[in-house]
């Protein structure tokens, strides 16, 4: 790495700027800065509870789901692993709000599943579950992406001296791959979550926005703006703190772990 | 009835490995040949890590590949240790961990003596220099309860002193009725080693 010259300082000038600019916007009218109290309101309290509580849960299946997909891209090859790429990148690139309509169309009242669900009196939409699923949609090729990375690098070697001792696929994976990739997935745990953090379109499409059951952080802004102004920048400014804060977190344990 | 029965046609782009293989009694056999010449690969085509186009298998009663008969046995389920060229210490975990994950702990630990790496044990393999990381990886390779044991170049990185320690420890456990192949760098170190030449191979072991 060598020291950073002036023509360079000024062509990050665009980019840093146009990223810090909303952010010191949204920081500077929210003063005088009171955490305290835009925490203690009813509305933030629970959109911020509700949006942790679905935000971690999300994370945790899309790691149980993602990881086996990663290794598997990462590994094997057999037919449709091409077709199984292009459906990965789906959730990242259809827009939110389409994916949204789409769950409502399956889970929903009358959609395939939501009528054999509707039997045994569970409803799907406009409910908690409605945010994770959402949520476990959208991130979960984030995670599979980086955790991807994290499998490939690691050298057959070790899969293979591992079944030369007896271990069979599942043991070799779970004690040796999982672990030895744990930089990458971390990496994609940091991401996942993030993402959990601040998805909107598919769940205000998908779970609606009842306050306490599927109003997040994101969506609890976008409601606020059509009456109260200063709750919503109030609301952005925690969302956006959360955000960072835990993507900090998230990093700095990556980076502890890396080394 | 032979303890090892192979043979194998295995193509890969250019590359082809041809012949026969054949070892009677359990025994310490030394692989040599030239540069290309196929030793690692014919390791691994027993060890079961690469498919041969064809070929059949057999150890002792067990057949474990047969292409005319569908029959591949994979590697994990065939009772053959397989150590590679390269470094494959899980870098992970202890020395320690490395040496008695087949979970056979008395047998890793003894090897570790034999061995004399048993100060290195609550180590990470990565705080080792190369010549105790090869005979850390010897020592879990021999812990295994495995009967046939597959060397490839398990003493290039050592010096003369260590070669010899290990050398005679391969050799105790071929005595105790093991059958080891390893592939050699230098085939003058060793006696009677066996030439694997370039072309149709035919060896037979009594």
């Amino acid at each position: 790495m060598r020291p950073l010259s002036k023509l360079w300082i000024l062509a990050l000038c665009p980019f840093v700027l146009l990223i810090l600019l909303p952010v010191l916007g949204l920081f500077i009218t929210s003063l005088p800065f009171d955490p305290w109290a835009y925490i203690n309101h009813n509305l933030v309290q629970k959109a911020l509870l509700l949006t942790l509580k679905t935000s971690i849960i999300a994370t945790i299946i899309a790691w149980c789901i993602g990881l086996p997909v990663a290794y598997i891209l990462s590994r094997f090859n057999f037919p449709g692993k091409k077709f199984l790429e292009i459906i990965i990148d789906l959730p990242t690139t259809m827009p939110p709000v389409v994916i949204g309509l789409g769950l409502l169309l399956v889970f929903g009242q009358f959609g395939w599943l939501g009528k054999f669900f509707n039997i045994f009196g569970f409803r799907i939409p406009l409910t908690t579950s409605a945010v994770v699923i959402a949520l476990v949609f959208r991130s979960t090729p984030l995670l599979i992406r980086a955790s991807r990375a994290g499998f490939e690098s690691i050298p057959l070697i070790y899969e293979q001296a591992a079944s030369s001792g007896g271990m069979n696929e599942w043991q070799c994976f779970r004690r040796i791959m999982i672990p030895m990739a744990k930089p990458a997935w971390m990496a994609g745990i940091a991401l996942a979550f993030t993402l959990c953090l601040a998805e909107f379109g598919a769940t205000l499409m998908f779970a609606g926005n009842v306050p306490g059951v599927s109003q997040t952080l994101p969506v609890a802004v976008m409601s606020a703006m059509e009456s109260d102004l200063p709750l919503a920048i109030c609301i952005a400014v925690v969302s956006m703190s959360l955000s960072i804060i835990s993507l900090t977190g998230l990093r700095y344990l990556e980076q502890t772990w890396r080394s | 009835m032979e303890v090892l029965d192979f043979n194998v046609c295995y193509q890969a782009g250019s590359f082809s490995l041809e012949g026969i293989l054949k070892i009677h009694r359990p025994q310490l056999v030394y692989l040599s040949g030239e540069n290309g010449s196929g030793k690692s690969t014919l390791l691994k085509l027993i060890a079961g890590h690469l498919h041969p186009n064809n070929g059949h298998l057999r150890v002792g009663t067990q057949l474990l590949l047969d292409t005319a008969r569908c029959i591949n046995i994979k590697p994990e389920y065939r009772g053959i240790s397989w150590q590679s060229q390269e470094d494959s210490l899980f870098p992970l975990a202890s020395v320690k961990k490395n040496i008695t994950w087949w979970q056979r702990h008395a047998q890793g630990i003894e090897f570790a003596k034999k061995l004399g790496v048993e100060d290195h044990l609550d180590r990470l393999p990565s705080q080792l220099s190369g010549g105790q990381r090869a005979l850390c990886l010897l020592a879990r390779t021999l812990a295994t309860p495995n009967r046939y044991i597959l060397l490839d170049e398990p003493l290039a990185s050592l010096d003369d002193l260590k070669h010899d320690l290990a050398l005679k420890v391969i050799q105790a456990e071929a005595q105790k009725g093991r059958t080891i192949l390893m592939v050699v760098h230098h085939p003058k170190r060793y006696n009677s080693v066996v030439e694997l030449p370039r072309a149709n191979f035919k060896i037979e072991l009594g």
